[in-house]
């Protein structure tokens, strides 16, 4: 009776040895898999007094909540920072070599000379082209901008297909982590594919989520927005086709409540969604309303006076655009950027650059050298001295109010550089936090390699020393046998 | 629950972190050294970046105006030479006619008629002088010719003078008649007809196609200075009143007295003529002087900008590159401990 029970005790030791080693091997094989969570063996006495092997998979609920919301602020500030980046990369390298900043400044400079030799008609031909690269320069900044809002819109149509198949993911897995845990089974394999779903969506947007009876988790939105619950609800975006100054693009609506874009270069948006909500709609208008106002700047620095005393209205010199008058209030004019362009009548193939200094671009009534005398410099020299001059910019650009044209075009690299310089410095930090804090969850909840292999050689010795005693109890039988023959 | 737990992908991941920083930062480290400026100028400086635009602006901008103020110093310059030779050319006359006084032999009048109509014609040449393609002397109106010549076939100028002349008197210069004239008429036609013909409104229908505004230029921030001289001014109008009177009439049949009272009234205009001139020197001068300070201040304040301009966006180079070497020595170790921790494993002792 005894020795039989002892054998069957050395074969359950056999049977728990090998399913430990199943689970121990299972963990060495995950050891440098991130979303996988360690799987811990542990012996339990069964209603019989038998030895039973379960499995436990290592949880920690309060770091893995707070790694998920690190993922998705340190991701939505990503997004932030490489916005700002390419809005950067418009205005060149280090020396800002394709702004509008520096090419107003060649401007500048070239009706100085031009001022100080008026009569000289290659150089007026290549003010002109100069002037050109002003308005060049310009429309492609209002383009590449328009351009940054384009593929903010694409990358946010993709992130919303990504969270709605991502949700329909975990409405499947949900459920068989809850019909598996009803039923007793092991479930650690799908808790681990719902964790990296987890991660998945709070990368996209920033979650809570909710345990329920049987294993069930709910998911909603930082902002309240129910995201998950049993079934998933939808997330719908309409995506817009093209930009340009005046488009509003469409918003996220989640459960059908918008989702609020982020704001800050520190942005306090959480997940990807927000932040390119936050590119799209605030940081890349703001700049092309900078670049609308420089447009409107340089129309009105050199519109044409009336010289005639009849009291005409300002027109367009220079620069023009398509609306082709010289806005008289102190507003952003949507759009003005992409359309500013140098007056035809300047431009040596279909003009003459010399009504530039002449005045008269707009009829005899705006000539300001009656006299016709090619050394009139008076002009120019007023252009030059008007870029300098403070005139009144509109407030809500947030690049100052009443400033010279030539340091508006400054104010406006500084706002920008402002900016990124400050989402440098957060992407650097959170993405630090971020990564700190999924290594204490990895500390918490992952495989230690040797931890696993002295665990194996546990195994290892209770296997040997079972067999042992089976050998044993094996001779102990043959003994017993012997002895009654 | 174990607290000292350690997983794996930790420490394998761990210097993960610390080396992609060290090694974007060696980068930076490295374009730092090399080019003394910050890697990214913008992100180290965020809003000043504003500052350092505008300064950088302006000072390009006050090297084009020193640009400018070479060009137009160039041209004052050219003017001051020629203004020389033109005083030059009226010192000529008035030393001429300063030796003709109470001579009337035929023989030498007729060698100072020629020897003032040569000094008129050099004076001409220099009026009409340009530089780079301007006329110097035509006030804004630098493509046009600024002085006609007298002696040339059709002169308006000549014109006119032989119409008043004629108009006056009832007979042209040479005729005999003029030994009649009396030193009242003489004193009467030159005042009330050739005046007006030359110092008055005649100057710009017969003589000049120059503007009488001269060109200015900006030659500092705040600064407008006149940069050429017109002939619409009171000395070359004296000169070629000077000139005209004594070529018409010095070696006609005058008598004694009247040709005195010509000689004296043509020495007046020469006078004139000559301190006119000096005057329009003087003010070229005076501008030369500005733009001498000016340029002076503009390289002050060249100079101090770009110390300003240093300050906001050059590094230390030798910082950079201690750095550089820091943190080659920093990623060198993570390296090595990297290798080690990985050799690390209960395997390799089973």
């Amino acid at each position: 009776m005894s020795l039989s029970s002892a054998i069957s005790t050395a074969q359950s030791i056999l049977s728990n040895t090998s399913k430990q080693t199943l689970v121990v091997s299972d963990n060495i094989a995950n050891a440098s898999n991130p979303n996988y969570a360690r799987r811990a063996p542990m012996m339990d006495n069964n209603i019989a007094g038998g030895l039973i092997v379960s499995v436990r998979r290592t949880e920690n609920q309060v770091l893995l909540t707070q790694s998920l919301d690190y993922l998705s602020v340190s991701s939505a500030q990503n997004v932030v920072y490489s916005g700002l980046e390419q809005m950067k990369t418009t205005l060149g390298g280090n020396d800002n070599e394709l702004s509008p900043s520096r090419y107003i400044g060649d401007l500048r400079n070239m009706l100085q000379t031009l001022a100080a030799t008026p009569g000289d008609t290659t150089l007026a031909a290549s003010l002109i082209s100069s002037a050109q690269d002003v308005a060049n320069s310009v429309n492609e900044a209002s383009a590449a901008i328009q351009q940054i809002r384009l593929d903010a819109d694409m990358a946010i149509e993709r992130g919303v297909n990504d969270l709605n198949s991502l949700l329909t993911q975990f409405e499947e897995i949900n459920r068989e982590v809850v019909a598996g845990t009803l039923s007793g089974e092991d479930v650690s394999q799908a808790l681990d594919q719902r964790d990296t779903l987890l991660r998945e969506i709070s990368s996209l947007v920033g979650i809570r989520t909710l345990e329920r009876d049987g294993n069930d988790l709910a998911i909603y939105t930082t902002a309240g927005q129910t995201l998950f619950e049993t079934v998933p609800r939808s997330v719908t975006f309409d995506p817009t086709n093209g930009f340009d100054a005046t488009v509003t693009g469409n918003a996220v609506y989640i459960d059908g409540v918008p989702l609020v874009a982020g704001t800050g270069a520190q942005t306090d948006a959480k997940g990807e969604l927000a932040a390119h909500l936050q590119i799209r709609d605030t940081l890349a208008p703001v700049y092309q309303s900078q670049l609308d106002e420089i447009a409107r700047g340089l129309v009105v620095t050199f519109a044409e006076h009336d010289q005639s005393g009849s009291a005409l209205p300002d027109l367009p010199g220079l620069f023009t655009w398509s609306g082709g008058t010289v806005p008289s209030t102190t507003a952003i004019v949507p759009g003005m950027a992409a359309s500013l362009s140098v007056n035809p009548a300047v431009v040596p193939d279909s003009g003459d650059p010399a009504l530039l200094r002449d005045g008269g671009i707009n009829g005899a009534s705006y000539v300001s050298n009656t006299s016709g005398g090619t050394g009139f410099s008076t002009l120019l020299d007023g252009y030059v001295t008007a870029l300098g001059e403070p005139m009144d910019f509109d407030a809500a650009a947030l690049a100052g109010e009443r400033t010279s044209l030539i340091d508006y075009a400054s104010d406006s690299i500084g706002w920008l550089e402002l900016n990124r310089s400050q989402a440098a410095d957060a992407a650097e930090t959170r993405e630090a936090a971020s990564v700190q804090v999924f290594q204490t969850y990895s500390n918490a909840t992952g495989v230690n390699l040797d931890e696993e292999m002295a665990l194996l050689l546990d195994l290892e010795q209770s296997y040997k020393a079972s067999t042992q005693l089976l050998t044993t109890i094996d001779e102990m039988i043959n003994a017993l046998l012997a002895a009654t023959r | 629950m174990k607290t000292n737990f350690v997983s794996t992908l930790a420490i394998q991941s761990a210097l993960r972190l610390t080396v992609q920083r060290a090694q974007s930062e060696m980068m930076d480290a490295q374009t730092e050294a090399v080019t003394g400026r910050h890697a990214d100028i913008g992100l180290e400086l965020g809003a000043s970046s504003a500052r350092n635009v505008s300064l950088n602006r302006d000072v390009e901008r006050m090297r084009t105006i020193i640009d400018g103020n070479a060009l137009v110093t160039n041209r004052i310059s050219s003017s001051q030479n020629a203004l020389d030779q033109m005083a030059g050319s009226a010192q000529q006359v008035l030393d001429t006619l300063i030796s003709m006084v109470g001579i009337n032999d035929q023989g030498r009048l007729n060698v100072a008629e020629t020897t003032v109509t040569t000094a008129l014609e050099n004076f001409t040449a220099f009026a009409n002088s340009s530089s780079n393609g301007e006329f110097l002397f035509s006030g804004v109106n630098t493509d046009v010719k600024p002085l006609a010549g007298y002696t040339d076939t059709g002169s308006a100028a000549k014109a006119s003078f032989d119409a008043a002349y004629l108009a006056y008197f009832g007979f042209t210069q040479n005729d005999p008649s003029a030994y009649t004239i009396t030193t009242t008429q003489m004193d009467d036609f030159l005042t009330n007809q050739v005046e007006p013909l030359i110092l008055g409104a005649g100057w710009d229908t017969d003589w000049s196609g120059a503007d009488s505004n001269v060109m200015t230029s900006r030659i500092n921030s705040n600064e407008v200075i006149d940069s050429s001289a017109t002939i619409n001014a009171d000395g070359p109008k004296n000169m070629a009143m000077a000139s005209v009177i004594i070529m018409e009439m010095l070696a006609t049949p005058l008598s004694n007295d009247t040709r005195q009272v010509l000689a004296e009234r043509a020495i007046d205009y020469v006078g004139q003529a000559i301190s006119g001139i000096d005057f329009q020197r003087a003010e070229l001068g005076l501008s030369e002087q500005r733009i001498a300070k000016a340029n002076e201040s503009l390289e002050i304040q060249i100079d101090l900008m770009s110390l300003y301009i240093g300050e906001l966006e050059n590094v230390d180079v030798y910082e950079a590159s201690t750095r550089l070497t820091t943190l080659m020595t920093q990623v060198e170790t993570s390296y090595t401990l990297t290798a080690r921790i990985q050799q690390l494993s209960l395997t390799n002792y089973l």
